[in-house]
């Protein structure tokens, strides 16, 4: 009975994806073959992978909100509204990890025999990391991964925080959040806990590692923030509510 | 006064009615069938409760029978029976009002009779 | 059967809905009647969990209904607001109610719509508003789920699309027994429809039950307004008018068996009924 109720949920967040997510490879692909057929062959420090986070965070946002009408509109309460973005942050998060290495290889290769003789090795998929030299693979997949998948529910959850807070409370989180940040921040720079932390990352064994200690529990966080906020928000007109986490 | 459907006759009556006077006028014939209730109630816009309050009422009355898996049909000899609750009711339906109104009106019963022998040419 | 109890929901300072009881069984057609504002629509909202209610319990066939699958797929309603993406066409919007109902009927929706003259290419938010009504006519006469709820059905609909809408809906559940919630303030034309009324007023449940059985207990009496005064004695009529020296009252309660002399009896409609409990409820205030 349930698994009747997922084959129309997922074949609707597969088909909506498809086309977001084809236009969105189809897109990179142009942008980065006129760069290369632009700059002559030379595509040394492109990347996706900001272009993909950016993306997996804006569908975070935008398919939530989407969702939550839809689904409610059509039967399907919030829990199945939560389990479906899960589902598309796994999902998207797995299309960035494969689709940006294999498109990489695609640039590369079309870089090497239409510019024969350029250094085509240069395709700096996270090459921040490893100080210029291209990760390898896997890696390089996990990596993408891991971001992806934090980045789509940092998305998800400022999307909710915003849908369900009044004018006021709008305010004062883009005010307050920022400052918040801004003052934590200088607080960790004066009391030393700040470089407590960055030594404690920079002593992890590789940067998957810092990735994956940052990058997972972000993700559950914001999954876990989420849901709250999500299991008793309105589907009405407006946007807003007044901000209420218990029921 | 308040609302215009006010102090109109109940709906399933005037289903009643209707069917009524579509077998006295032969539109349904005996032994054949009439619309269903789904029909009915599209064709009236009313509720199919209604429609079949309105039809029950003539079964109660032996002027229609319901065939199981087929439908609703009209009673052999439904017409006839029909014609003779009219004609029996035609007094206190038709003669009794008219007289009360022309005694309003002032007119005498030689006057209402002329009248009808006229055949009601009058302007 | 779908059951509330004691129902109440406030927005800030505005109390919405309260002690609203309402019993939903079998099959049949319900009337939700009340004015604008009257909280129909808040009501809907709640049955739909597309809003929480703040006290008041709600079950479907004895389960707590409140944001639960297993209720909400029995359920569809069609309301005023458009909760499909923005930039969808109708035609992807009745495809993707297919795949969340099973019981949705794509040929159905089509030639319903094409009854109505409906543009499948079009966007949901380009259609005009008697569009998006019959947009959301085709799709609730579609799913075939026990319970339906519409919301304002007719809202922008000429003359002859709400014809066929009441006729297309009598069709509907002809074939399809199940049990219909329409919630409208156009309350003549709903009467014939429905079997059940629910009225509401200011959040409150004023009076429901069949239809008839509402009617019979009230009605209107005019005549010469001293009669009509004798007549009521310290009897408070729910409404009443004066035209000159005749005046008209709505009452509640036993008709008469016998009409006194000098006075005529007429029975109740729906319409004016709700207007008398109206006045009535206006008099108070």
């Amino acid at each position: 009975m349930l698994k009747a109720k997922w084959k129309g949920v997922l074949a609707y967040e597969i088909e909506e994806s498809g086309k977001t997510h084809g236009l969105f490879f189809g897109i990179m692909f142009i942008v980065y073959l006129s760069i290369l057929l632009l700059s002559g062959g030379d595509i040394s420090g492109g990347s996706f992978s900001g272009s993909a986070e950016i993306f997996s965070f804006v569908v975070g946002i935008v398919s939530v909100r989407q969702d939550l009408r839809l689904f409610l509109q059509n039967g399907k309460g919030r829990r199945t509204v939560f389990l479906a973005q899960v589902f598309l942050a796994l999902g998207n998060a797995l299309f960035m990890a494969l689709a940006l290495p294999l498109l990489g290889i695609l640039i590369q290769v079309l870089a090497s025999t239409l510019f024969p003789g350029t250094s085509g090795v240069l395709w700096g998929e996270f090459s921040f990391l490893y100080s210029g030299v291209q990760a390898s693979l896997p890696v390089m997949i996990a990596l993408a991964f891991l971001a992806n998948f934090a980045v789509f529910f940092l998305g998800m959850c400022i999307s909710l925080i915003y849908y369900r807070l009044n004018k006021l409370g709008k305010l004062l989180v883009s005010l307050g959040v920022p400052a918040l940040i801004i003052l934590l921040a200088i607080q960790g720079v004066r009391t030393e806990s700040l470089h407590a932390v960055l030594r404690f990352l920079l002593d992890l064994p590789s940067p998957l590692a810092v990735y994956a200690v940052i990058c997972i529990p972000a993700a559950f966080l914001c999954a876990g923030a989420s849901w709250l906020l999500l299991r008793r928000a309105p589907v009405t007109g407006s946007g807003a509510s007044s901000l209420s986490l218990k029921g | 006064m308040f609302g215009s459907n006010d102090g109109e006759r109940p709906l399933f009556l005037q289903v009643e009615t209707l069917l009524e006077e579509a077998i006295l006028s032969g539109a349904y014939p005996e032994e054949g069938q009439i619309p269903s209730i789904t029909e009915l109630s599209v064709s009236c816009k009313i509720n199919p409760a209604t429609a079949l309050k309105g039809v029950n009422l003539l079964v109660e009355r032996g002027l229609v029978y319901k065939k199981r898996g087929l439908g609703m049909f009209v009673a052999p000899g439904a017409r006839e029976r029909l014609q003779e609750e009219r004609r029996r009711q035609f007094f206190a339906g038709y003669i009794q009002p008219l007289l009360a109104e022309a005694e309003k009106l002032g007119f005498t019963r030689e006057m209402v009779a002329k009248m009808i022998w006229e055949g009601g040419d009058e302007a | 059967m779908m059951q509330l109890v004691n129902i109440s929901k406030s927005f800030g300072r505005v109390q919405a809905l309260s002690g609203v009881s309402l019993t939903l069984e079998g099959t049949g057609i319900y009337g939700l009647l009340g004015n604008n504002g009257a909280g129909k629509t808040t009501l809907l909202n709640i049955l739909t969990s597309r809003i929480f209610p703040d006290g008041g319990s709600l079950t479907l066939d004895g389960q707590p209904m409140l944001d639960r699958d297993e209720a909400l797929s029995q359920i569809f309603m069609m309301g005023e607001l458009n909760l499909y993406p923005e930039d969808m066409r109708v035609r992807r919007a009745l495809e993707i109610t297919g795949y969340m109902y099973p019981r949705f009927r794509m040929e159905e929706a089509l030639a319903l719509g094409e009854r109505f003259g409906l543009n499948l290419k079009s966007r949901i938010t380009a259609l005009s508003t008697g569009y998006r009504s019959i947009f959301r006519i085709v799709t609730a006469l579609s799913v075939h789920t026990p319970y339906l709820l519409l919301d304002e059905p007719v809202l922008g609909l000429d003359a002859r699309h709400r014809d066929l809408f009441y006729k297309l809906l009598l069709e509907s559940y002809g074939n399809d027994p199940r049990c219909i919630l329409l919630s409208t303030h156009l309350i003549q034309e709903a009467e014939p429809l429905i079997e059940e009324a629910v009225i509401l007023q200011a959040g409150r449940i004023l009076r429901q039950g069949s239809v008839e059985k509402l009617l019979s207990g009230a009605y209107q009496l005019s005549g010469p307004a001293g009669l009509v005064d004798n007549f009521l004695g310290s009897r408070k009529p729910l409404a009443q008018t004066s035209l000159g020296g005749l005046k008209t009252v709505y009452l509640e309660g036993a008709r008469p068996q016998s009409c006194p002399a000098g006075l005529e009896i007429s029975p109740a409609g729906l319409q004016g009924y709700f207007i008398a409990l109206m006045e009535e409820e206006e008099s108070k205030c």
